[in-house]
């Protein structure tokens, strides 16, 4: 009984060593194709924390038509918290926005020498709340303070948004399709080593078919060997990703990441560090299923 | 023990290699398969173990409907047949004892129990000081012994023999029907393709002529 069960595995580790470079092409084309995908999402993580910090911290700037009295500013306040998506607002008059401006400019600041106090136009800066995530609710938002009549103009970082969403839109389409291709060939190529060892061996498995063996006795070995591929080449992609995320990765995206006040650069967390090496020992599996229909159909 | 009932087999672009072929082999018989070289013995033989299909045609041994079988049911067939090829069709990385335990590892037997029955048929046919001799250091009636005990190792109720001889001279094949006129004594059915008249006058049993892909009787094919 431990036989029976035991054969199909110390028979797929023999098959792997007889044909060593075979089976060494076959884990790097599977370790490759995974290791790309994996590549695309770190990228793809990291940009959507940037993204996802991008949204948390959106700010809309309301600049006002007039300056409002105590009174009026109270109730404004009062009106656009009630807002759906509007966590805080804070009121900047034309003064402060001026000193805001001199600071900003600072030695340059002497080119403001005799504007009047009240050249910038007061402003109400509203923090958008955390769960109001997407573009199309801060859109929303942005139309109905447009439309109320004390807002002159409405300025936040709408472009930014898009262009970051954008962005790990096309990290998921790009990583999506290139590695539908690879995954695809990496079954391809492991189905055609299978292939190339069932050719080998076909004398063998023939004679052990007359003699009566089962359609299980003689396939399991080759899909225990394809998903040792697969596995070793899930392992293999992994292990290189993360030398590259070491040496790489992490000095270049702590620059970007620094610069928009993002913290660490992340890795693939442990469930897609588990996918990936699973997707190698299912890639494995699939390609030697491939090669065993066509070779064993009769 | 087998039953062919007009069984038709040929190949896309030839004409029929047998054509509307029925005949009965009785349990513990021996039986020549007989005809010249292109009658269709070998095809015939492969129907019986379903290494090939029937296009029309029914084929039972052993009672059992090999034309219907099933993958897994063909292997668990099998396992009460012995075959043995004209070409001996032995491992050759693997010894002597490898080989003949082949049949019985594919299923799954313990490594004593093996041990035990491979021993028992490599004495019977006279190779037990030869188990850990690889196949292409043999002679070729020793290879086809080998292979005997490969059929015999299993018990087999049926035994089919394509062309066991063929390769042998005169001498060596006698040696190999001797031992198969053994094994029918032990009440084994034996089906065996031939066209050595010499040894099938000498050995003389029951005889299926195929010609141009029919049976035909048998005396028309003696010369």
């Amino acid at each position: 009984m431990i036989r029976t069960v035991s054969y199909p595995f110390v028979r797929g580790w023999r098959n792997l060593r007889q044909t060593p470079v075979l089976s060494l092409a076959t884990i790097l084309s599977i370790a490759v194709a995974l290791g790309i995908v994996a590549l695309f999402a770190v990228l793809l993580i990291n940009g959507q924390q940037v993204a996802e910090r991008w949204r948390q911290d959106v700010r809309m700037v309301a600049y006002l038509q007039q300056v409002p009295d105590a009174t009026e500013l109270d109730l404004w306040r009062t009106e656009m918290l009630r807002l759906p998506g509007v966590a805080a607002v804070d009121y900047t008059s034309p003064a402060q926005a001026m000193n805001d401006f001199r600071a900003r400019l600072s030695r340059r600041a002497d080119l403001l020498d005799g504007l009047p106090e009240d050249f910038l136009p007061a402003s109400l800066v509203l923090k958008v709340a955390a769960d109001f995530k997407n573009t199309d609710e801060i859109d929303a938002l942005a139309g109905r303070l447009r439309n109320d009549p004390r807002v002159a103009d409405l300025r936040y970082g709408r472009q930014w948004l898009e262009r970051v969403s954008a962005l790990t839109a096309v990290i998921k389409l790009v990583g999506g399709t290139l590695g539908v291709f690879l995954l695809c060939a990496a079954v391809l190529i492991v189905a055609n080593t299978i292939r190339l060892t069932l050719y080998s061996r076909r004398d063998e498995l023939e004679i052990m078919a007359l003699v009566g063996a089962s359609p299980y006795y003689l396939k399991t070995p080759y899909l225990v060997e394809g998903m040792i591929q697969g596995g070793c080449g899930g392992v293999l992609a992994l292990a290189s990703v993360a030398l590259l995320f070491q040496t790489v990765l992490v000095a270049n995206l702590s620059i970007l990441h620094s610069l928009l006040g993002i913290g660490e650069v992340l890795f693939l967390p442990w469930q897609w560090q588990v996918m990936v090496m699973v997707s190698g020992v299912v890639l494995g599996l699939l390609g030697s299923s491939f090669a065993l229909r066509r070779l064993l159909r009769k | 023990m087998v039953r062919l009932y007009n069984v038709c087999k040929s190949y896309p672009g030839n004409s029929a290699v047998l054509d509307d072929i029925s005949f009965t082999v009785a349990k513990g018989e021996f039986t020549y398969l007989t005809g010249p070289s292109g009658a269709g013995k070998s095809t015939l033989l492969q129907l019986v173990y379903a290494a090939q299909r029937v296009q029309r045609g029914q084929i039972l041994v052993n009672g059992q409907n090999v034309t219907r079988m099933t993958e897994r049911r063909l292997s668990l067939l099998r396992r009460s047949l012995g075959i043995v090829f004209q070409d001996f069709r032995l491992l050759p990385f693997r010894t002597v004892f490898e080989n003949v335990g082949l049949p019985l590892e594919v299923q799954g037997v313990g490594r004593r129990e093996i041990a035990a029955r491979v021993n028992e048929q490599l004495r019977f046919v006279g190779l037990q000081d030869k188990l850990q001799r690889r196949p292409p250091e043999l002679s070729g009636g020793e290879q086809q012994r080998v292979a005997i005990a490969r059929a015999l190792v299993v018990d087999p109720v049926l035994v089919l023999a394509d062309e066991p001889t063929g390769n042998l001279d005169a001498a060596t094949s006698r040696d190999i029907l001797k031992l198969f006129t053994h094994i029918n004594e032990q009440g084994v059915t034996i089906l065996m393709a031939s066209h050595d008249r010499l040894l099938m006058r000498r050995y003389a049993r029951r005889e299926i002529a195929l010609a141009d892909g029919r049976v035909s009787p048998p005396d028309n094919n003696l010369s």
